[in-house]
This record gives C-alpha cells, sequence and structure tokens, in this order.
C-alpha cells in the first residue's frame, strides 16, 4: 500500500510539475497525434504447433518458479470446485472467426478452444492423434489416408465423419473462399476422396511432409458442412461450429468474442486433458490494440490474461506479484532484414556480406526491444526443427571486416562525407518499412545509424499499408523487413524459393535452381532426421551468399493472474491452451 | 421555416452524392491495391492476386463500381466489406451505440465545464480565478488525448483499481473515456466562451440592464450569455461532429470499438465499400449538426430570421 501511494504521489506530483509548465508555456495548438494503426500480425504461412512448455517457456524470476504457468500435470485441487471465467486481451481485430478462411494467426489462437486440430505436435517435428485416430503416408509422400475417431460431435450435434474433411478441404482451395494461412498451408493439395464414413485419402501434387505440421493447427480443423451451408456468407460472422472444448457465444467483431464450455467435450488429447476438462465457464476474448492499455489492464485484474504484451514492459510485469509472465521463444523466423539481391549495389555478395559483419544485433535489441529478444543467426528460430547452432559463427559484429568487404568491392570511404563511393557513385541503399509500425520504424532508425559507421548511407522510405505494399511487391526496395511466426522449418520457402520470387512473398527477389531444390526436397522428405541436414544446407547457403540478415529472435511475452491454473503453452510459443484451465477461487 | 428546412435538405442531397464521389475517386487515386493490402505479407502469386481481385469485384469498370456501391447504399448498406464480408450497416450500426455513448458523455462534460468555468471566468477577469481557470485551459488544449488517456488509466485502473480499463457497457466504463475527452473538449471551449463573454458583457445594453434594475443573473444569462451564443454554438456543433465522427484516439486507448477506428482501419486497408459508408455517415451528421445550429441562430437571436425573405 505504501509503495502504492508513493507511486501515486510521483505521478500527482509530475501532474502538477507539467500542469505548471503548460500554463506559463505558450499557447500551442492540441498535438494530434497519428492514430494508432492496427498491427496486422506478420504473415503465418504454416501455423505452428503445440505442446506444453516447459522446456521452452522461462519463468521471469527464480521466486516465480512456484506460480509458473501449470501444465495439465501440476497438483489440482478435488474437481468440481473448478471453473471461473477467463478474460483473455487480444493484441488485434480480425477479419473472421473461421480459421479456414482468415489472415490473422489471433483466430487461432481463440480457434484451439473452438476447434480440434486433425493432429497435435507436441515437440518439433513429433506428432499424436488429434481427432485422427492414425494417419498413413504413402512411400512417395503424395498420399495420406487420415482415420478419424468415431466418437466426436460437432457443436451443432451432427457427428464428425470423414466427409467434413473432404469439404473443408476443398473450400480451403476454392478460390471463391478467399481462405489465406489455409491456402498457405494446404499446400500443394490436389484431391480428397472419402473412403468410409471415418476414412479419408488427401492427394497433393507433390510429396509434402509439412502437412502434418499444417494439419496440426485450427486453420485445417474440419468446418462442419451443414453449419457452413446453413450460415452461407455469414460463417465466421454470427456462429462457428467446430468440435472444440469451447463453442461460440457470442462475438461483436472489433470488440469481444465469448465461449462458453462444450459439456460434451470427450476427446481431448491426453497432454491437455489427462486431468479432465474443460472446466472454465466462458472465455471471454477482449480485443485491446494498444499495447500498454493492454497490459494495464491486465495489471488491474481486470484481464485473467493477455497475450503479446510489449517487451519494454517486461520488467514491470515481471516483478508485479499477482502475475505470472513467460517468454518462450515464437517459433518460425525471426525479425530480419531482406535484401534485394537484384537491386544494385546489392547484387554484389560483398556488399551483402559486408552489411553483415556491420550490423549490431545487441544494440538493436537492447534499443528497440529493451534487451529482451535474443540475436537472431538463423532463417530459423532456436527452437526449430532442422535449426542449425552453427549459423551462429558466421557473422560477427565487426566494422572492421565490414569496411574490408566493402574496400574489396571498390567501395572506398570518402572522408568528407563519411560516406563510400565507387565510379563517382555514393553507397546508398532505400530502406523501405512499414510507418504504422512503430517496431518497424525503430528498428529502421537504428540500422541507419548503425550502417552508416561503416560508410553506409540509408534513406529511409516509411509508407503506410497501401503504399509499403505496392513499393515492395515491385522490387523498389534495397531493403525490407521479414517477420514470420510458424512451426514447420518449410517456412524457408516463403523467404528463399523462386517461386515466391517475383512480387511474392521472397522479396529479396532471391532465385537459385539448387536452393529450390533443397526446399523442395526437404518438403518431400518424411525422415525428420535426414530433413533436419537438408535444412542445415540450406541456411549454410543461405548464410554464405548473404541473402538477409537475421536481427532477432523474438519472445512470446503472454502473463496471467497468478490464480489461473492449467495453462499450457505449445512448445512454437504461439497458443496457450486453456482446455484444462481453471481459475483458483 | 418548414419550408427552409426542406430546402436546406434539398439542398444537401446533392451535397452527399458529391461526397461520395469524390472518396471513391480518391480512394482509385491513391497508391495501394485493396486486393495486395488484403493479402498481406502471404504467399501469393500474380495470378491469386488477380483472383482476389476479382473476388473483391476490382477488375469491374470504375463506374460499375461506384453504381454497385450506391445501389448497395439506398439498400440501406448492403454491400459487403473486403476484409471481414460484413454488411458495411452491421459494421456501422455495431459501433454507433458506442460512440453515440461517448459523445453525449464527452459532449455534456464539454458543455458544463467549458462553458460553467468560461462564464464565472469573464465575470471576473484576471482575478486568480480567471487566472487558475485559463492555466488549466491552456495545459487541457496542450494535453495529448493518447497521454491523458494513459496516465488516467494508471491512475484509477492500475493504482486505485476504481475502475475498468477497457471496453463498454455500465457507466463504470464510460467514465475515464468520457472525462477525458470531455475535459480536452472542455478546454477550446472554455476559452472562446471566456472571449465571447468578456465582449459582450463591456457592451452598453449591459450597462442599460444593470441601470433597469435587473437581477445580475437575468444580466449575465438573458442579456450577455444569449447574445454571446451565436459563436459558441457554431463551435459546439463543430465539436459534437467531430465528436459523433468519431474520436479515435480515445477508443484506440480505452480499447472501444467506435465509428473513429472504423474509419481509419478502413482508409489504411482501402475497404472501399467500409470507406465509402463511414464518410458518407460523417457526411450526413455534419449536414444535420449544421442545419440545426443554423436553425438555433433564428432562436438566439430574432433578427436572423429564417426563410422570411424566402431566400
Amino acid at each position: 500500500m505504501q509503495t502504492r501511494l508513493s507511486r501515486l504521489g510521483v505521478v500527482l506530483l509530475a501532474l502538477a510539475v507539467l500542469a505548471i509548465a503548460t500554463a506559463c508555456a505558450q499557447q500551442a495548438p492540441a498535438p494530434a497525434p497519428a492514430a494508432p494503426a492496427p498491427q496486422q500480425p506478420a504473415a503465418q504461412a504454416q501455423p505452428p504447433a503445440q505442446q506444453p512448455a516447459q522446456p521452452q517457456a522461462q519463468p521471469t524470476a527464480a521466486a516465480k518458479a512456484a506460480a509458473a504457468p501449470t501444465t495439465a500435470a501440476a497438483a489440482a485441487p478435488a474437481a468440481g470446485n473448478k471453473g471461473g471465467n477467463l478474460v483473455y486481451g487480444l493484441n488485434t481485430k480480425f477479419d473472421t472467426l473461421d480459421p479456414t478462411v482468415s489472415t490473422f494467426s489471433v483466430v487461432s489462437t481463440i480457434g484451439y478452444n473452438v476447434f480440434d486440430p486433425l493432429v497435435w505436435e507436441t515437440a518439433p517435428g513429433k506428432f499424436e492423434g488429434g481427432l485422427l485416430e492414425s494417419w498413413d503416408v504413402s512411400a512417395d509422400g503424395k498420399e495420406y489416408t487420415l482415420k478419424l475417431r468415431k466418437d466426436v460431435k460437432f457443436h451443432d450435434g451432427t457427428p464428425l465423419k470423414a466427409d467434413a474433411i473432404k469439404f473443408t478441404f476443398d473450400r480451403i482451395v476454392d478460390p471463391a473462399t478467399k481462405s489465406q494461412s489455409a491456402l498457405s498451408a494446404i499446400g500443394p493439395y490436389d484431391s480428397t476422396t472419402v473412403v468410409d464414413d471415418y476414412t479419408a485419402k488427401v492427394k497433393f501434387k507433390q510429396a509434402y511432409a509439412p502437412f502434418l505440421n499444417s494439419m496440426s493447427t485450427p486453420v485445417l480443423s474440419p468446418q462442419s458442412p451443414t453449419a457452413v451451408q446453413k450460415a452461407g456468407k455469414d460463417y465466421g460472422v454470427t456462429t462457428v461450429i467446430g468440435t472444440g472444448p469451447y463453442k461460440l457465444k457470442s462475438y461483436k467483431p472489433d470488440q469481444e468474442v465469448v465461449l462458453e464450455k462444450n459439456p460434451d467435450y470427450k476427446w481431448g488429447p491426453k497432454f491437455l486433458t489427462a486431468n479432465g476438462g474443460p472446466y472454465l465457464d466462458t472465455i471471454t476474448f477482449r480485443i485491446i490494440p494498444e499495447d500498454s492499455t493492454r497490459s494495464a489492464t491486465l495489471q488491474s485484474g481486470e484481464l485473467t490474461f493477455a497475450d503479446s504484451l510489449p517487451a519494454e514492459e517486461f520488467k514491470s510485469l515481471s516483478s508485479d506479484k499477482n502475475l505470472q509472465i513467460l517468454s518462450p521463444v515464437q517459433a518460425g523466423s525471426g525479425w530480419s532484414a531482406m535484401l534485394n539481391v537484384t537491386n544494385p549495389p546489392l547484387d554484389d555478395v560483398k556488399v551483402r556480406q559486408a552489411l553483415e559483419w556491420a550490423t549490431d544485433k545487441q544494440g538493436l535489441i537492447d534499443t528497440v526491444f529493451s534487451g529482451v529478444f535474443k540475436p537472431a543467426c538463423s532463417p530459423l528460430t532456436s527452437n526449430m526443427m532442422g535449426y542449425d547452432a552453427k549459423t551462429c559463427d558466421k557473422y560477427k559484429f565487426d566494422p572492421a571486416k565490414a569496411g574490408a568487404l566493402l574496400d574489396e568491392a571498390g567501395w572506398k570511404l570518402n572522408s568528407g562525407t563519411g560516406i563510400r563511393e565507387k565510379d563517382g557513385k555514393a553507397l546508398k541503399l532505400d530502406f523501405y518499412f512499414r510507418s504504422d509500425s512503430p517496431v518497424t520504424r525503430n528498428m529502421a532508425t537504428f540500422l541507419q545509424s548503425n550502417w552508416k559507421k561503416s560508410g553506409v548511407d540509408v534513406n529511409l522510405q516509411g509508407l503506410e499499408r497501401a503504399g509499403y505494399f505496392d513499393a515492395v511487391r515491385a522490387g523498389k526496395h534495397h531493403v525490407q523487413f521479414w517477420w514470420e511466426t510458424g512451426g514447420d522449418p518449410d517456412v524457408v520457402r516463403v523467404l528463399f524459393h523462386s517461386s515466391n520470387a517475383d512480387g511474392g512473398t521472397n522479396r529479396n527477389r532471391y532465385k537459385n535452381a539448387d536452393m529450390d531444390k533443397l526446399i523442395d526436397d526437404a518438403a518431400a522428405q518424411a525422415d525428420p532426421a535426414k530433413r533436419s541436414a537438408i535444412y542445415s544446407q540450406i541456411q549454410d547457403k543461405a548464410l554464405n551468399e548473404a541473402i538477409m540478415i537475421y536481427l532477432a529472435d523474438p519472445l512470446t511475452i503472454v502473463g496471467g493472474s497468478t490464480k489461473l491454473k492449467g495453462v499450457v503453452m505449445d512448445w512454437s510459443g504461439n497458443y496457450p491452451f486453456f482446455h484444462a484451465a481453471y481459475i483458483e477461487k | 421555416m418548414f419550408r427552409y428546412i426542406l430546402l436546406r435538405i434539398a439542398l444537401a442531397l446533392p451535397t452527399i452524392v458529391l461526397v461520395s464521389i469524390l472518396v471513391f475517386l480518391m480512394l482509385y487515386l491513391t497508391p495501394g491495391d485493396p486486393a495486395s493490402i488484403y493479402v498481406g505479407d502471404r504467399q501469393a502469386t500474380p495470378e491469386r492476386l488477380a483472383q482476389v481481385r476479382h473476388e473483391m469485384g476490382l477488375d469491374r469498370p470504375i463506374l460499375v463500381q461506384y453504381a454497385d456501391f450506391a445501389t448497395g447504399m439506398l439498400r440501406g448498406g448492403a454491400s459487403r466489406s473486403l476484409q471481414t464480408n460484413r454488411a458495411v450497416s452491421d459494421e456501422i450500426m455495431e459501433r454507433l451505440p458506442s460512440t453515440l455513448e461517448l459523445t453525449i458523455a464527452a459532449f455534456l462534460i464539454s458543455v458544463f465545464i467549458g462553458g460553467g468555468l468560461g462564464i464565472l471566468s469573464a465575470l471576473r477577469p484576471n482575478s486568480w480565478f480567471d487566472t487558475a481557470t485559463r492555466a488549466v485551459a491552456m495545459a487541457g488544449v496542450s494535453m495529448p488525448v493518447f497521454w491523458l488517456g494513459a496516465l488516467v488509466i494508471f491512475i484509477f485502473s492500475v493504482q486505485l483499481r476504481w475502475f475498468p480499463v477497457t471496453g463498454e457497457g455500465g457507466w463504470e466504463r464510460l467514465v475515464m473515456p468520457a472525462a477525458v475527452l470531455g475535459l480536452v473538449t472542455a478546454a477550446p471551449l472554455m476559452r472562446l466562451v471566456r472571449g465571447s463573454m468578456l465582449e459582450v458583457m463591456g457592451m452598453d445594453y449591459i450597462t442599460t440592464a444593470r441601470a433597469k434594475g435587473q437581477r445580475e443573473s437575468a444580466v449575465v444569462l438573458g442579456h450577455g450569455l444569449r447574445n454571446a451564443l451565436i459563436p459558441i454554438v457554431t463551435v459546439m456543433g463543430l465539436q459534437l461532429g467531430a465528436l459523433l465522427g468519431g474520436a479515435v484516439i480515445t477508443e484506440a486507448v480505452f480499447a472501444r470499438p467506435g465509428i473513429g477506428r472504423l474509419i481509419v482501419d478502413s482508409i489504411l486497408s482501402k475497404d472501399f465499400p467500409v470507406v465509402q459508408a463511414t464518410i458518407l455517415y460523417v457526411a450526413v451528421i455534419y449536414i444535420v449538426i449544421n442545419l440545426v445550429v443554423d436553425i438555433s441562430y433564428g432562436f438566439l437571436d430574432p433578427r436572423i430570421r429564417l426563410g422570411a425573405g424566402q431566400r
């Protein structure tokens, strides 16, 4: 209480000083700050999977270890006493509640409660049954035989049968659906055949190993065909029907989603429901886009749980005794700078390598992410299957080395301007970023001054959404940012495959037949060990050619009330599971 | 009078059509392709982009698209958002209660505080009360809403835990955003009321009224305020219009789903049908408020007699 009062005292004092200062000041028009733009999550081509968080979740302080998120295995009080209403702070509004259509990863956050995935990924590359009892992959990797459990019912009472799989997958590839994440996740899908009531055969045009990871997310969860046909265009808007532990009670777009317990739920995976569940009476997802408002709402006790908490508040939130904060590494591809290899002078590999040596990753993390994130080495985050730790030995922050490489490439320092020149032309890079995202603005500004020390002049081009996408799709940039969440190492396809190079996601505009083959081979390889070996080669090649600069592996910062028990974080750090969660009375 | 109102409404219609055409054209002339924004940072071939564009109906001639939108509007906002696929009328109507609630509360606070303090301040110019009030008003116009909002959240929600931070529903969720928005709008109003009242109170007819032996309250309110009101009502009308058009920053800080955020989001994502509908909504609001303000002039000052001259 005393500290609370003294903090209040400081605030009031500050207020008084400010009032006096402003009263003395000349009349100034009220500043009109730019509207805080909602964050659109970075693309999520291969949405991640799930597993208990013990290995990745790092309690913020030793003292907190005891209070750190309970897993399903945690000691549980007498059943019947469990329940409660969870209020969850989401960081962005979204387009539709239907995960097979949506472009937003938060729809999967909600979706894991409303839908069951076909399989669960309990550790990178390790799968167990979800709605599927078992599955088989043909020798050529092109055909999957899926066998469904026979005891599952949709929220509308219809039993789950193989026709729902065919219906859902066919609907995803139908252009009229405008499916987003799911269309990426389903890859080279060809067709589905219903063999019997509980068996479906899924065919692909090419071998497709990432399919298992894709099936472990709600974006490929079966939808009830009757419900979709009945609701028509309103499916995902007024209703969604799944098989999950909670069902939709109400949805006010841009405001809140309320779920209620599905009392019939008996088909949960062991690793989540060994101690029973679901227990929570309701889960309310409140949309609170402002980071500082969301963390204040969590601290005020109004929220029981919140995600995407800002890195700059990590320390203050961690010291709050009423909260448990978790910060697992977010799987996928971390924050990075894509270098347009077709745009001179970045077509010269030496210049790109020089930028790798010139980049002070720790400095960037300290400045932009309050020192919380981890320096990145590879296109894969450190918790991904296939991540190669040797990548960290490739480049270090070394301006002298950067300078030597630029000298070698013919870019000599003009001591008058401090900028390097070749044939009378200054070494100047156009850096495009989203001006409506403070994070990218801060990173770009940091890199501008960082690279300037190596004689590279950076021209910052901050654009709002519309102008930005037009410019970078057309390849006008030298440098632009990337960040990708996802649980399958096939994310490298997004970054390096030539099929994505012309205005697609590979804004390195990098095209290399060897690289394409490696990526395709890896995606076709079902054996995890052999697959990982190919990803090592891909990382090595990408680093040697300095296609892009890996800046920081982000941490997912989530927090909840210490009264909330039984929450499990997935291994990829992206999704919390509430299958057996309850609020201690 | 009745004829005048009818005439004004008739004149408003072409204004609305013109606004809708202008907004439509502006969206087309500024860079950015809605399909490309919709696909965002996702894997998409040019063919896929073309497909999305087709699904959104963006590959049709511009006139057809405008006609489509116009008929949608005439059918009560039946066109659907490109981003969410929901009817634009639903998008607006869902946020209207939140915006109305906040507007009314903030406007009342603004009028009571701004008007009240402004009058009191003008009656005792250069007194300590006047100086203090002016200082507060100065602080009010200088303080950014988002900063004041964050401060209020920190004190009253995180520290004292008196009010919930976010959302809508119930007076306790309205108090903080309404107070913040009300105070910020009260400040300029107070300065205007003070200035306007100071000027009027120096007039000869005030002296006359006092000489007649009228009570001071009647002098101030009946003779002073009534004459000072014309510029004040005009500004109040503009403020009301601005509030009804959505207080983007207040809505964002307190996570309220209002019209303001809808407008900004839809412009940034180039969601044509929603931008069209919301801008049209704002245009209608301003036209109606201007009409009400004009009519009120006639009541405030009988010398402005509307329609009398069959203009």
